[in-house]
């Protein structure tokens, strides 16, 4: 394990990091509006706090998941916008790595926590081609994973009142939608070439199964549940009982058909989905 | 008949389900900090119109996606052209009115805000 602390050198790259961040971000910000740890319980605080340290540890991890899929596209022939917008969306991961650690310093912990750097390595789906994939695997990100977040944060904006995380969560929010809208256009892309080749659609199909199954076991948490407090609701703190119910209605609702509006069978392997 | 959530409206116009245009039925106003502990109107199944094939996901016995009927279009004809806060958000101040969404509360964690790694299925 190590020691992770997001943070920028005293060199000329910190500057042009600025920039970058600067010309990425899509919601303005209001630097006066700042965290009152006062008008919370202090346990809710730090329940929340850590919350956010484990995101910022999971979001600097997730920037290999898109980084590596921009070399595979590069390997699938992809457009070169599709291997743009993928490289900026692990570059929004890590920014948003900045950007936790930026929350857990205001609610009052050092902004910095242990951390397992090992690269791990993304899924290689041994014997299939490039293309099918890149497609596997930018499914799975985008259309479902990143997909199921930007709900989690529409649900959790809705409800939250604490002015300084709420901006935060709309700083976030506004750069996984471009991550959860991702792969329907990647796929509207490819689609000539899957109806080309139907034994590429059945084979996203056989993935998606356990895809499926995959994501359900990471995103539905299983109960015993026990309801927020007022306070954590209002911080946005974690609750499991609608993570559940926002991952049902999302993968249903809006996954599923968008997949199939696509021609992918995402129906028949969503009830079909079981865990390799 | 339940409202569709906000979540899921905001999800199903990125699954390109819906659209982002042409369906200007309005955000309503009050996905905000006004809603704060408002509690969940929607916790029942949602009455969907568009979403997919036909039978659309009854679910396997015990699982809980089981009942997403489909039907309705969304919000009512009459929902003001506002963006609510969390669409500006999303789809930018200039987006004009987003579709299918009006007012609703809806509660939800985040824990996990970045993509996920894929299970790895041989041929």
């Amino acid at each position: 394990m190590s020691r992770l602390r997001p943070a920028l050198s005293e060199t000329p790259l910190a500057q042009e990091h600025q920039r970058v961040a600067a010309a990425l971000e899509r919601v303005t910000v209001d630097p006066s509006v700042r965290f009152d740890a006062s008008l919370y319980p202090a346990d809710t605080v730090a329940e929340v706090r850590e919350q956010w340290r484990a995101r910022m540890i999971f979001e600097h991890r997730s920037s290999t998941v898109f980084s590596q899929l921009a070399d595979q596209l590069f390997e699938a022939n992809a457009s070169l916008d599709a291997k743009v917008v993928m490289l900026r969306m692990a570059q929004d991961e890590l920014r948003h790595t900045l950007t936790c650690a930026e929350v857990v310093e205001a609610l009052g912990g050092e902004p910095e926590g242990e951390a397992d750097l090992t690269l791990e390595r993304l899924a290689e789906h041994p014997g299939v081609s490039l293309e099918q994939r890149a497609l596997r695997n930018v499914i799975f990100t985008t259309c479902c994973s990143e997909m199921v977040a930007c709900a989690r944060f529409v649900a959790v904006l809705d409800r939250m009142s604490d002015p300084y995380l709420r901006q935060v969560n709309r700083r976030l929010l506004a750069d996984e939608i471009l991550h959860g809208q991702f792969g329907f256009h990647y796929l509207e892309a490819w689609r000539p070439w899957l109806e080309a080749n139907p034994d590429e659609l059945v084979a996203l199909e056989r993935f998606l199964e356990v895809g499926f199954a995959t994501l359900e076991r990471e995103l539905a948490p299983t109960g015993p549940f026990v309801p927020p407090t007022e306070p954590e609701i209002a911080l946005g703190a974690d609750d499991p009982a609608l993570a559940r119910e926002v991952f049902y209605g999302t993968i249903t609702g809006a996954v599923v058909p968008g997949l199939e509006r696509l021609g992918v069978p995402a129906h028949r392997a969503w009830h079909a989905r079981r865990l390799a | 008949m339940t409202s569709t959530p906000h979540y899921l409206r905001v999800a199903r116009a990125l699954a390109l389900v819906t659209g982002l245009a042409g369906v200007s039925t309005g955000c309503g106003d009050s996905h905000g900090r006004d809603d704060a502990g408002g509690g969940m109107r929607d916790s029942g199944p949602s009455i969907l119109t568009d979403a997919g094939p036909p039978g659309f996901d009854a679910g396997p016995p015990g699982r809980e996606d089981a009942g997403w009927p489909l039907s309705d279009a969304g919000a009512p004809p009459d929902a003001g052209p506002h963006v609510c806060e969390t669409c500006s958000c999303a789809f930018g101040a200039d987006a004009g009115p987003l579709p299918l969404c009006q007012g609703d509360d809806e509660v939800m964690c985040c824990l996990a805000i970045g993509p996920l790694f894929p299970p790895s299925v041989a041929a």
